[in-house]
């Protein structure tokens, strides 16, 4: 930094804090999980924690911000997101990763992801009774068989190869 | 009217070295973002969330489908700051401080 | 003395091009391309609808998970501001008892609402 400092000009700076939230306020875990999985985890967690996410956004909007009133809330909000992506990685890790890999490589467009989103789908609702559904409108686009904009992605061949191997480690 | 093979030679050079050229970047591309595709078209939303992905993982475009953070996410946050000034780029110049030095005898290598 | 006709007439003129007409009836181009662009039209608003979905997919995506985004973030801002209220107690415990007072008095005379102080480089205003 002390060289890097040399080239550029010294208006800029890095606003670095490493104190801890006081211990006062309880503590809770934050969500690890980054944004493929989170976006494929989206709808499920939206689903299961309906009620805490408009309690807090509610409290937010009460709140003038609310960042400092709302703070339980949002403890809670959390705790249902760990919640929700530690039953989708015990359930259905293997789903969840093809699918995630698959948002990774196709720049997040879920349109391109079709088959493997429908293998995940499948596997949580089997395990966790959750589904995804877009509130708003009759057609479900994650549904449609026949979709004008495809992607030239391998997710369709990738998700036949993983559906095999499970297939013949099943049977074995 | 056939064409003799000489005359395409240079149009095949010319393919060849172009397609090298554009495979070669992509390729590059490719394995400079951990063997992914190119992110593109993003909005404010795709910036922050791989600025978060940056700081749970610790590597540019890494994913990770723990539920829980490392502990040092809670104070990984940085924030650039930086204030207006209309010598932002002329007095504190490494040019310009050895400019200084040289002139005044005070030397600044901060 | 006058040229007369032949007897029986002249032969009659060729006038008309006697070429075989090439492709189809006008009627099939006409048909044709309108089909094939009734085709086309009929696929792009079936992707406009399709656009439509997949963007309200992705904003429903966004919606589920901007509270648990929030909540982080807001719980960071939380942080950094007990810390830098940590800070300057810290500092006022060294403070006279005339810069103190001067401290200790409210930025805001509206107490209706909590509000993030606001940092910004310059002369106080006081002093102007």
């Amino acid at each position: 930094m002390v060289l890097g400092g040399l080239f550029t000009s010294r208006h800029q700076w890095e606003n670095v804090d490493n104190n801890q939230l006081p211990t006062s306020i309880p503590e809770v875990e934050e969500v690890g999980a980054t944004s493929a999985p989170l976006l494929a985890a989206s709808y499920f967690i939206g689903a299961q924690c309906k009620p805490y996410n408009d309690d807090f956004m509610l409290c937010k909007d009460e709140n003038n911000g609310g960042t400092l009133d709302c703070l339980k809330e949002g403890r809670r909000v959390t705790r249902c997101a760990i919640s929700v992506l530690k039953d989708i990685n015990k359930y259905c890790f293997d789903e969840f990763k093809l699918h995630y890999e698959c948002l990774e490589q196709e720049n997040h467009r879920t349109g391109h992801c079709r088959p493997s989103e429908g293998v995940l789908g499948k596997c949580i609702f089997e395990h966790m009774k959750l589904e995804k559904k877009i509130p708003g409108v009759e057609k479900q686009i994650h549904l449609n068989p026949s979709p004008v904009y495809q992607g030239t992605s391998k997710d369709k061949q990738k998700t036949a190869e993983f559906l095999k191997a499970r297939e013949v480690k099943e049977s074995a | 009217m056939p064409v003799p093979f000489e005359g395409l030679l240079p149009f095949a050079i010319m393919t060849a070295f172009f397609g090298v050229a554009g495979h070669g970047v992509q390729f590059i591309r490719y394995w400079g973002n951990g063997w992914k595709g190119d992110r593109f078209d993003l909005d404010e939303w795709d910036e922050k969330m791989m600025k978060r992905d940056f700081l749970l993982t610790g590597v540019q475009r890494g994913q990770s489908s723990d539920p829980i953070a490392p502990d040092h996410f809670k104070t990984a946050d940085t924030v650039i700051q930086g204030y207006y000034t209309p010598y932002r780029s002329q007095f504190f110049s490494l040019r310009e401080r050895l400019y200084r030095g040289y002139v005044t005898g005070t030397w600044d290598f901060s | 003395m006058q040229d007369l006709p032949p007897i029986g007439g002249y032969e009659p003129v060729q006038w008309k091009r006697n070429l075989p007409s090439r492709g189809f009836r006008a009627s099939i181009y006409f048909w044709g391309i309108t089909g094939l662009m009734a085709f086309g039209f009929y696929r792009f608003y079936k992707g406009v609808d399709e656009q439509r979905e997949l963007s309200r997919e992705k904003q429903w995506s966004r919606f589920y998970l901007q509270p648990l985004l929030l909540a982080e973030e807001d719980r960071n801002v939380a942080r950094r501001y007990y810390s830098e209220k940590a800070r300057q107690d810290l500092v006022r415990e060294s403070m006279s008892d005339e810069v103190k007072a001067k401290f200790d008095k409210e930025i805001y005379n509206d107490k209706s609402k909590f509000r993030f102080p606001q940092y910004t480089v310059g002369i106080d205003p006081a002093d102007r």
